[in-house]
């Protein structure tokens, strides 16, 4: 089955505080080293907070050094790195109890082919030559005693923070009443579909009227009309996160349209200053169709007098 | 003799599968009305009886937040219904409704698991949800988990690479009573074997296939159970 869709990536890019105990473990890293942190007569590595068995505070003062090389305790083999992963040729992926430490560090071993590979081997890390406190200052593991790599400089401050910023990209169907839904804004109109038990109209790319649960199909759709009335609003003062285009404040607008009573919601209004946005106000839909596709601008004003309706604040759906 | 059940069992009265298949048209909410509706009707209820709802579901999988919020829409949002999500599967959602049917004010329960994987790979949404400081960086998939687990117990003598084919074996044999399964059919542990490790000792047929589909199951406390059901399932415990 082929299917219509559309692809979009969101990004996350995060900045995290470490705190006392991984933080400590990262800055160590950019001294190609490895610290552990006691817990009763268990060494943790990586150092946690708080023992997983007794849920034991742990305290900073427990930290040790533990490694640089360490013994495999179990592995699979990467035939295919995927994008997110740290290394492009296959590799291991290995649970590595470094020396002196009593549980495992999970870490890439570029050991060149699987037949390489074996529970017990022995391992030590790659060391980036630039290290900036992130647990892929270690490259990978590789099999032997003696670490590999590094060079360059500690860190000059302790590590308090990491970023991680990974996407995804995902490629969405369209569903069948999303495409006739999006070939009717193509020609400048707006598809509804109307529940046969309730009678309420969605519009078309729904599906299905969530009150009744009921499918909506061809034989449900209608025409919209392209005139309605703001029942209410927000100015937008753009904060600038990753991804925001807009500098400036802007209105987004609800607009109950006329006839079958259907709120199109979050809309750009057109030509109005924002101290004249309101509630009543009477708009029509702007379309740019200079392309081979309509587009929706957003709404403009009718010049109609505003609607005095109380309840209009409370059509948001 | 049968075992004597009291108002305090708990038993599967409805349920119903969607088509499990690698890409759908669908959404996830639109999936998700045709289960609800099948397992109502199979339970011979409707969705006014329903006290409690709990969906299983994962906005990383969906790509969006509060995605689930949506899918109440497949319940019929009004009048309003006591109401709960999980970001688990379908069992763990399950497992929520039964405890909730247990505290013994309301009778009867829904339970609902959906998800579209196909959407993007689930090597690289899985990682988002580990360890953020150490294991997520490094991108380790779900896959690769798995096969940590698994290489630990081969090593250990626990079991084997032929016992874990056998068991593909047996269970893509047992779907072919079921119309929806994505993978079924006869196949042959030999033929397993000499395929390639996905993620060793890991093959592909030890391996979830990449699925987009929902399913609803309805439970009921005992006496409710006998009044809507000849047959009802008794759940007679839970284990992980």
């Amino acid at each position: 089955m082929t299917t219509a869709s559309r692809q979009a990536t969101i990004r996350f890019p995060y900045k995290r505080s470490l705190g006392p105990v991984m933080g400590a473990f990262m800055t160590a890293l950019t001294e190609q080293r490895f610290l552990g942190i006691r817990s009763g007569d268990r060494v943790l590595c990586p150092p946690r907070e708080w023992d997983p068995n007794t849920a034991a505070d742990l305290a900073v003062e427990d930290l040790v050094e533990v490694g640089p090389a360490g013994t495999v305790d179990s592995w699979t083999w990467v035939a295919e790195p995927t994008e997110a992963h740290p290394l492009d040729q296959p590799f291991a992926f290995a649970l590595i109890r470094l020396d002196g430490a009593d549980t495992t560090l999970l870490h890439a071993v570029d050991a060149g082919t699987i037949d390489a590979m074996a529970t017990g081997m022995r391992v030590a890390p790659r060391w980036r030559a630039e290290r900036h406190g992130h647990i892929t200052d270690v490259e990978a593991f590789v099999p032997g005693e003696t670490p590999t790599g590094g060079g360059g400089f500690p860190a000059e401050e302790p590590v308090t923070m990491m970023e991680y910023d990974a996407a995804i990209t995902y490629t969405l169907p369209i569903t069948p009443n999303e495409q006739r839904d999006a070939d009717m804004v193509a020609q400048g109109r707006f598809l509804g579909l109307q529940c046969p038990v309730c009678s309420r109209v969605y519009l078309g790319s729904r599906g299905y009227c969530p009150v009744d649960a009921v499918a909506l199909g061809t034989e449900h759709e209608l025409e919209l009309a392209q005139k309605g009335t703001i029942t209410n609003y927000t100015i937008v003062t753009p904060v600038q996160y990753p991804g925001q285009t807009e500098t400036d404040p802007f209105p987004r607008v609800h607009v109950l349209l006329d006839e079958h009573e259907v709120v199109i919601g979050y809309q750009n209004l057109i030509e109005v200053p924002l101290d004249e946005v309101r509630i009543g106000l009477r708009v029509q839909a702007m379309w740019d169709t200079t392309g081979a596709a309509a587009e929706l601008e957003g709404w403009i004003p009718t010049g109609e007098a505003d609607v005095e309706d109380p309840n209009l604040v409370n059509r948001i759906c | 003799m049968a075992t004597q059940r009291t108002n305090d069992d708990i038993a599967i009265i409805g349920w119903h599968q969607s088509p499990m298949v690698r890409v759908t048209n669908k959404t996830e909410t639109q999936m998700l009305l045709e289960v609800i509706t099948g397992a109502v009707d199979h339970a011979g209820i409707t969705r006014d009886d329903l006290d409690f709802t709990c969906a299983g579901s994962c906005d990383y999988v969906a790509g969006q937040a509060f995605s689930f919020v949506q899918n109440i829409d497949a319940l019929g949002a009004w009048p309003p219904k006591r109401d709960s999500h999980v970001e688990m599967d379908g069992a763990w959602a399950l497992y929520e409704a039964w405890v909730r049917l247990l505290l013994g004010d309301i009778d009867v329960a829904l339970a609902t698991g959906s998800g579209r994987s196909s959407t993007a790979d689930p090597n690289v949404i899985y990682p988002m949800e580990m360890d953020p400081y150490y294991l997520a960086p490094l991108g380790v998939d779900a896959m690769s988990f798995a096969a940590l687990q698994a290489q630990a117990l081969v090593t250990s003598g626990a079991v084997t690479e032929r016992q874990m084919a056998e068991i593909a074996v047996r269970t893509r044999r047992d779907a072919r009573s079921n119309p929806v399964a994505q993978v079924s059919g006869d196949f042959d542990v030999d033929v397993l074997l000499a395929e390639d490790y996905v993620r060793s000792p890991l093959r592909r047929h030890d391996l979830p296939p990449i699925t987009d589909g929902a399913c609803a199951v309805i439970i009921a406390r005992g006496d409710k159970a006998r009044e809507l059901c000849e047959r009802p399932v008794w759940i007679t415990g839970f284990a992980h």
